[in-house]
This record gives structure tokens, C-alpha cells and sequence, in this order.
């Protein structure tokens, strides 16, 4: 590779918008040409900043000791051969020579007189195993639902950079939803891109749900119901969803919002809270 | 010894001789940031915990190619980040092809990683001109090559070129004023 072409290649590198081949051919230029290596360091700042995108988000919980146990596991050194059944073997080896044998069986009646007091310290032990195993699984109970807490709030940051995308963007339309006989006070708008082939659902004042249960938001076309995906609401009742790859949303004629199990369902089988029809409001 | 103490390129030589603490103060470090990239660019939660358990054991196996002298140790992890992120969009758009199902998936990571203009980088994204714009939503948000991105906007592959170089050193100028102003 030439220099000249190098410098073409630079910018769709930094990128990340170049094919595997290229980017191997324009690496192994640079290395060894100082003059595009100076221009990639200078080009370079401005990757900086968009590798700083987006608000930070904390790393799931768990992950660093999986990660520091997988290394772990990875570093331990592998057993030799010849140590394979290591003490196992060398007690039976030894049990084969007269002077051992006796070792061995003085060894095991201190064991039997000591054993007693031993019988009182292992049930103790398992006692303390007990207990601890039930801090463990209280912990761990913690743990999972702060776990859940996490990968929802880290969710809906996404959903509100959608919801900030779309709100930006000219030609927004919305549907609005009202209330359902089990949720009359609660209402929801859908608010549709501009060729309406995705949108984000926004709700207010629904309840919270129990952890084994969803809303699951129903788009309707002659009379066929077709999921467009499940959603919690916070604290304050307030919840959103991304709804795409349906095709043009404006195909559907109505909406239901139904409280569904918590890996949603095949068909709307619990208590409807919103509903309306695919009426677009107009746009902005 | 205090690893939270040491500078990242000293915590980078520990890990190239198998400190597992070294390790563990980079992951306090920099995860969070790599996990926040990975789910920007990848708009899943799950898909983003196993990019940055990737970028992470790839610090560990490969720690001795880090050079302090061409990068910051945050750029050169970031850089893993996006990598490893844009070859998952990469893959997802590979497996749409083959199974239009997952049409759903794709879309989602799309519209997903163009909301992130309005949130962090918007000041200096707005000020490019829209064919710019695009270039790097295309190139660096989702994942396409040059040439795919050529075909998707029916521009020249040249004019393609030409307009990330524009972009990445209007980009330049903005993070540069903006150094200026806070000095």
C-alpha cells in the first residue's frame, strides 16, 4: 500500500468503515511508515470523542467476578502428569511398606480417641454451613433484584435517547391511548417517526407490576393481534416502549396495552388497561 | 502494594506479567466506560455485558501490545470497545440477511445508536453538515464499511471518503475550541 492511498483509507479506519482486509493492509503500512502514523495520531483526536459517547452506565453487577474467575481459571497452571492422584497414591504406596503400616495405625487410633470431640465441632460446623448458606441466598436474592434494577433503569436510558431522537426529529405524529376498564385513569401516546415504521409508547399512570408480570402492548389488523413487545412501568407509573420492525405502523388499525406473564405472551390473555384506535393526531 | 494508586500504563505492564489485581484496578478503571459503548452502539443489555467481558479478557491476554507512547490506555480499550461492537452489528446484520426474523433486532440498534447525538455529543455532531453526518452515524454507529455505505447513499466511494475526513476534522476542530474555551 502506498501512502497516497493510506491517507484516503485513515479516516474510514478511525471509523471503524473498513473491510477486514483493509483494515489489516492499511495497519501493517502504518506501522512501518512514520509519515501516516503522524497523520493517524493527529486525526485520531477527534475519535476520542466519539469513543466517549453516550452517559456512563455501570458495568452489570457480577461481571467483575466472573471475569476475575474466568482469568483465574485460565492462569491456574496445569497439573503435571505425575502428580495426577498425587496423595491418594502416596498413601497406598506407603501402606505397602511394613514401617508405614505401623505409622499409619497409631495414627488411626489418636483418630478414633480424638473423634468425639470431633463429632461435636462437625455439627457446629454444619450448623454454621446452615446459616451461612442461608445469609448466601438472601444476599444473593438481593443481588438479583438490584441486578433487574440496573438492566431496567440501563433500558429506559436507551429508550430515552430513542424518545430524544424522535422528539427531535420533523414529522412526528402521535396516536394517544385512553384508559382501560381495569386502568380507566391511566393513558398512553404512541408517538410515530415520520414514515411511521417506528415509534416509541409512552405511558402514565399504570401500576406497578408484581416481578412476574409485564405490559405487553397488542397491535391489531383484521382482527389479528400482533405483539409489538412488553414493558414495566416505574415508581411514578410511568413507562415507554420501542415499537419497529412491524412494517408501517399506520397498516394496524387499533392498540391494547395487557398485563401479561413476565416473558410476555403468544395472545393478550389478561386484564386490558389501554386501548385505541390507530387515529394519527397529526404532525408536528 | 496500592494498585488504584499506579497509572494505567504500570497497572498494563503488571497485567502482561499476570497480576490479576492490575487487572481487576483496570476493569474498576475503564468497565464502566466500555460497558456504556458497547450499549450505545449495541442498544442490549446483554450484548453489551459480553462485549466488555470480551474487551476485558482481551486486556488480559493481550495487555503487551498496549504502547503508552501511542495512546491513552482509556482510548486503546474504547478502541477494542468499538471494534468488538461494530463486528456483533456486523454479525447481527449477517445473520438478518440469512433470517429475515431478526429484521426486529437490527432495526432496534439502528434507531438506537441515533438517538445518541441528542445526548452527549450533540453540540459538536450538529455542527456537521448533514451528508457528514451520516457518513459517521453509518460508519462509526453501525458498523458499515466505506464501500457498503457508498452503495446505501448512492455517493461515489470517493465523495464517501472525502466526507469522513471532513467530518472527523470538523470534529477535531470542535473538541479543539472547546479545550481552548474551558483554558
Amino acid at each position: 500500500m502506498k501512502c497516497e492511498e493510506a491517507g484516503e483509507l485513515i479516516h474510514a479506519y478511525l471509523l471503524g468503515a473498513l473491510d477486514e482486509d483493509e483494515r489489516r493492509g492499511l495497519e501493517a503500512h502504518v506501522r512501518g511508515c512514520p509519515d501516516c502514523l503522524a497523520v493517524y495520531y493527529e486525526e485520531s483526536q477527534s475519535m476520542e470523542m466519539l469513543l466517549r459517547v453516550g452517559d456512563p452506565v455501570p458495568a452489570p453487577l457480577g461481571l467483575r467476578k466472573r471475569i476475575l474467575d474466568m482469568v483465574n481459571a485460565s492462569a491456574r497452571p496445569a497439573m503435571r502428569p505425575g502428580l495426577i492422584g498425587g496423595p491418594l497414591a502416596l498413601l497406598r504406596s506407603a501402606l505397602r511398606q511394613p514401617v508405614a503400616a505401623t505409622a499409619m495405625a497409631v495414627v488411626s487410633i489418636t483418630l478414633v480417641v480424638l473423634s468425639g470431640g470431633a463429632v461435636l465441632l462437625w455439627q457446629e460446623v454444619n450448623e454454621l454451613k446452615d446459616e451461612d448458606s442461608r445469609l448466601s441466598a438472601n444476599l444473593q436474592d438481593q443481588l438479583d433484584q438490584i441486578q433487574e434494577e440496573n438492566e431496567r433503569l440501563a433500558q429506559t436510558i436507551v429508550n430515552q435517547l430513542d424518545l430524544a431522537y424522535l422528539a427531535s426529529m420533523e414529522g412526528v405524529s402521535t396516536v394517544m391511548l385512553e384508559g382501560g376498564d381495569s386502568a380507566p385513569k391511566s393513558t398512553g401516546m404512541l408517538m410515530l417517526s415520520p414514515n411511521a415504521t417506528w415509534g416509541v409508547l409512552l405511558t402514565l399512570g399504570l401500576e406497578s407490576l408484581p416481578r412476574d408480570k409485564v405490559y405487553q402492548l397488542w397491535l391489531m389488523s383484521n382482527n389479528i393481534r400482533t405483539s409489538a413487545g412488553t414493558f414495566k412501568v416505574d415508581s411514578a407509573g410511568q413507562g415507554q416502549l420501542m415499537v419497529q420492525g412491524l412494517g408501517d405502523l399506520r397498516d394496524f388499525e387499533n392498540l391494547e396495552v395487557s398485563i401479561e406473564p413476565a416473558e410476555g405472551s403468544p395472545e393478550a390473555s389478561g386484564a386490558n388497561v389501554l386501548k385505541g384506535p390507530m387515529v394519527i393526531d397529526g404532525s408536528q | 502494594m496500592e494498585y488504584h494508586l499506579l497509572e494505567d500504563s504500570e497497572l498494563t505492564s503488571l497485567v502482561a506479567s499476570g497480576d490479576q489485581q492490575a487487572l481487576a484496578a483496570l476493569y474498576d478503571r475503564h468497565a464502566n466506560r466500555v460497558f456504556s459503548l458497547a450499549l450505545t452502539l449495541l442498544g442490549d443489555y446483554h450484548d453489551a455485558e459480553e462485549v466488555t467481558q470480551d474487551v476485558i479478557m482481551s486486556v488480559w491476554q493481550n495487555s503487551g501490545a498496549y504502547d503508552p507512547l501511542r495512546a491513552r490506555f482509556s482510548t486503546w480499550i474504547a478502541r477494542i470497545a468499538h471494534n468488538r461492537a461494530v463486528d456483533e452489528l456486523r454479525r447481527r446484520r449477517k445473520r438478518a440477511a440469512e433470517s429475515p426474523l431478526e429484521d426486529h433486532e437490527i432495526a432496534q440498534a439502528d434507531s438506537t445508536v441515533a438517538g445518541i447525538e441528542y445526548e452527549t455529543v450533540r453540540s459538536a455532531l450538529y455542527e456537521l453538515p448533514e451528508e457528514h453526518r451520516r457518513v459517521v452515524y453509518l460508519g462509526f454507529f453501525q458498523g458499515y464499511t466505506h464501500t457498503e455505505i457508498s452503495k446505501m447513499l448512492d455517493r461515489p466511494l470517493g465523495t464517501v471518503k472525502t466526507q469522513m475526513r471532513a467530518a472527523l476534522r470538523l470534529l477535531r476542530d470542535r473538541v479543539t475550541a472547546s479545550a481552548e474555551e474551558v483554558l
